[in-house]
């Protein structure tokens, strides 16, 4: 009997109620999420998986300002089509540093997880300016505004400090050297040196002048070398090894 | 013991919420309530004159 | 339908309620608006006018305007109105709900303007960046301590089930944006901001979070809008108050557990995935607890859908729901999954709920609370309600399908293989197959929009006092079954 008595004082008692909702709510939500934190079981430590420089930080920031990921995704998902039309899937590992991740929902355009080094800058330059002139049948609207729109890189130090804050390995260094490295990135080889910049972000970095502009380094520059970057950092042979010895 | 729930996670999570489930509907559909609950559902159909 | 001159009775806080309804009406026909301009730049690409109207930009405008700008307003209007209704007595604090009216819709604005100058978090249905989410915070905050404050203080003993849906919506929503909002603002002064959690981890929470938006703010509120206004309009109690406890609890357990889904054959841990797709299959059953007792409510009522079209709203809206509650768990199976994911299908399965139930079931709220809040003895015509009524439900079956025809198309033109081996279609050829779904798309958006307009006249003649004679007879009562 003193079951039912209870659920009558649920009825009539609103506070109960609501803290047995928010119980009921919960569960379901800690059992899916906490256990993805032990990181061990989920992102395999992959060679190759770096934090954005700080130019490619800015096309990140670029790529999610104007919204690209409502009609791109960055997933390759291990179906036999996709492998086949995009490259490798996409390891865990890969989008660790990306804060949000930047997976997408939808495909009105093609997925981008290894769009890096597939297409040349000028074909990307010439794609963002007026997307039909390359794509006949493309419905992707225009960027050209990127072209002429100086990137700003003067807090991009402000940006790697807030990022170390929530878990990206940036060294005080790095951090210092913000806007230094995303001038040296996309200035051409010979005026600058890029010394500094690779030691501290690996040779394998690309450093060219991404926009064809190498007066200026504009946003057109930030998210190309975003666009550069992407699905090129994982090394597969390592990722083969760690896939064996996963348990 | 928690390494006998994590093991058996599934099991002892289906065994607790399926038993609540059909506890539940054991109680709402109890002979004894079908009258209370006839007039909680009209609640909103007596709410005084005005309307 | 008898309604009896309503007094605005003093003893009831209508001001707030009526401030909502206007605003839900606005931020509507903004939002459905929005939503076919994108359509139309899906369709014909030069319709993007960069930077600030590009499709990039708008669409979060456009998913931000219809599920919190009207969908919020909706569930502010009617939770404040079925509250104090079911409980017989006045908000808890005026001034504390007049601050959740002007608060809300200052969220609304911020988010808005700042979408399309590229203000967004990049994460999708919770775009709006960091200062944003703080001023929504303390809004939603004021929010439960006025519903649950009028609850506390409430005459009737026993809490109707309506209230129960509300309660869970708000406290669930508090819960949800808690937990997806963290994150770190570059500087105090700035709008970026970064998340807290990064990639498997950021991709869980978000959608822990994106499909219990859809859970518990287009479900759980708006099946409390359901359980208030189908009964009182089909003047039936609830065809089973037993059922609505049962399928009350299993629908906000099962539903929170069903994220996953979003991410099936990604690089998400396989056992979420399983998991997520095994609670979103049993989501089924409590959706349709909630269908089968909406619907049932009606027997001993039926033939009042011969003459009322806003029962015929709600009686529509309730069969959308079925059928996208029921597409729901079969799209969220790995198997078909892989199939519909990124592609149009999903498109369809959202706006089937979205125009269907939740865009419905608020028309047929609203066109029962306008003649009570203003004290109108009922609607001007009756005959504009039931042709928003046919334009909205062609509208809707046009978009719907034309999204299942391209979706499936799409998702079987990106795995076809010719003879040799080689993939069939590049992708470029699967968005060139997509036109003339885009087109019939946007016309039965554009036709949606119709009908809203239709709705939005009928209330400002409604809301002036007028009532279209001819419609009906001198005593009051319609000339004739509307068609």
């Amino acid at each position: 009997m003193s079951f039912i008595k209870k659920h009558e004082k649920l009825e009539k008692n609103s506070i109960l109620l609501l803290i047995s909702i928010i119980v009921a709510v919960l569960i379901g939500g800690v059992v899916e999420v906490i256990p993805l934190f032990r990181t061990e079981t989920v992102i395999e430590p992959v060679k190759g998986v770096r934090p954005y420089t700080p130019l490619e930080l800015a096309g990140y920031n670029i790529y999610i300002r104007e919204g690209c990921y409502n009609c791109h995704s960055q997933q390759v998902r291990p179906l036999r089509d996709e492998v086949a039309r995009y490259g490798h899937y996409s390891l865990a590992a890969e989008s660790m540093y990306d804060h949000p991740f930047q997976w997408g929902s939808k495909r009105t355009g093609p997925d981008l997880a290894r769009v890096g080094g597939k297409y040349s800058d000028e074909w990307h330059v010439a794609h963002m300016v007026e997307p039909r002139d390359v794509v006949p049948e493309s419905i992707m609207p225009s960027y050209s505004f990127l072209l002429h729109t100086g990137a700003k890189i003067d807090d991009l130090g402000q940006h790697l400090k807030t990022l170390r804050i929530v878990g990206v390995p940036y060294t005080d260094e790095m951090i210092e050297n913000a806007e230094k490295d995303a001038i040296a990135q996309a200035a051409p080889a010979d005026k600058v040196d890029t010394d500094g910049f690779h030691g501290r972000y690996g040779e394998k970095v690309l450093a060219r002048d991404f926009d064809g502009q190498p007066e200026m380094i504009s946003e057109m520059d930030a998210l190309i070398a975003y666009l550069q970057v992407l699905g090129t950092m994982v090394d597969f042979k390592s990722a083969e090894e760690v896939e064996e010895s996963a348990p | 013991m928690i390494d006998w729930i994590s093991q058996n996670a599934g099991l002892a999570g289906l065994l607790f919420f399926f038993l609540f489930f059909v506890l539940m509907a054991l109680w709402v559909y109890r002979p004894g309530a079908k009258k209370t609950y006839q007039d909680y559902a009209s609640i909103p159909l007596k709410e005084g004159d005005y309307d | 339908m008898t309604t009896t001159v309503a007094d605005t009775h003093q003893e009831y806080n209508y001001e707030v309620v009526r401030l909502f309804t206007i605003a839900t009406v606005f931020w509507g026909l903004a939002g459905f608006v929005v939503g076919l301009l994108i359509a139309l730049q899906l369709a014909f690409p030069d319709l993007n006018i960069e930077p600030y109207l590009n499709f990039g930009r708008l669409r979060p405008l456009h998913t931000s305007a219809v599920i919190f700008a009207f969908g919020g307003n909706a569930l502010f209007a009617t939770s404040y109105f079925v509250v104090q209704r079911t409980c017989q007595v006045r908000l808890w604090s005026d001034g504390l709900a007049f601050f959740t009216f002007w608060g809300y819709q200052l969220v609304i604005v911020m988010a808005g303007v700042g979408y399309l100058f590229g203000v967004t978090q990049g994460k999708e249905y919770a775009e709006p960046e960091w200062y944003v989410d703080i001023w929504l915070t303390i809004v939603w905050v004021a929010y439960l301590l006025v519903f649950l404050g009028t609850v506390m203080k409430r005459k009737e003993p026993h809490l109707y089930v309506a209230n129960w849906f509300y309660l869970a919506f708000i406290i669930t929503v508090a819960v949800l944006h808690l937990g997806n909002a963290l994150s770190v603002p570059v500087s105090w002064t700035g709008t970026k901001s970064y998340t807290v959690f990064s990639g498997v981890q950021s991709a869980m929470i978000q959608w822990w979070y994106g499909h219990n938006a859809v859970g518990f703010f287009l479900t759980a509120g708006f099946l409390g809008m359901m359980y208030y206004f189908v009964p009182k309009r089909a003047e039936r109690p609830v065809y089973s108050y037993r059922l609505s406890i049962l399928h009350f609890w299993s629908l906000i357990f099962i539903y929170i557990w069903a994220g996953p889904h979003h991410l099936h054959y990604t690089a998400l841990p396989d056992w979420a995935q399983t998991l997520g797709m095994t609670f979103s299959i049993m989501l089924w059953m409590p959706s349709w607890g909630g269908m089968i007792n909406g619907v049932m409510t009606l027997s001993g009522a039926w033939h009042k859908l011969r003459e009322d079209p806003v029962l015929r709203f709600m009686i529509i809206s309730l069969a959308f729901y079925g059928m996208s509650t029921f597409e729901g768990p079969l799209m969220s199976i790995k198997s078909v999954n892989s199939l519909s994911h990124y592609t149009d299908w999903t498109i369809g399965h959202v706006h089937s709920g979205a125009l269907g139930w939740v865009g419905f079931i608020s028309f047929g709220a609203l066109y029962y609370m306008v003649p009570v809040l203003w004290g109108r003895e009922k609607l001007y015509s009756m005959k504009l309600v039931n042709l928003h009524l046919w334009i909205a439900t062609i509208g809707i079956v046009l978009y719907i399908a034309a999204m299942w025809v391209s979706g499936i198309m799409q998702g079987l033109m990106w795995r076809d293989y010719d003879d040799m081996g080689f993939l069939e279609y590049s992708f470029v050829e699967s968005v060139m197959a997509m036109h003339p779904f885009y087109l019939i798309r946007a016309l039965g958006g554009a036709l949606y929009v119709i009908g809203a307009l239709i709705m939005t006249y009928n209330f400002y003649r409604t809301i002036k006092g007028d009532v279209c004679e001819e419609e009906y007879k001198t005593d009051g009562v319609l000339k004739g079954a509307v068609a």
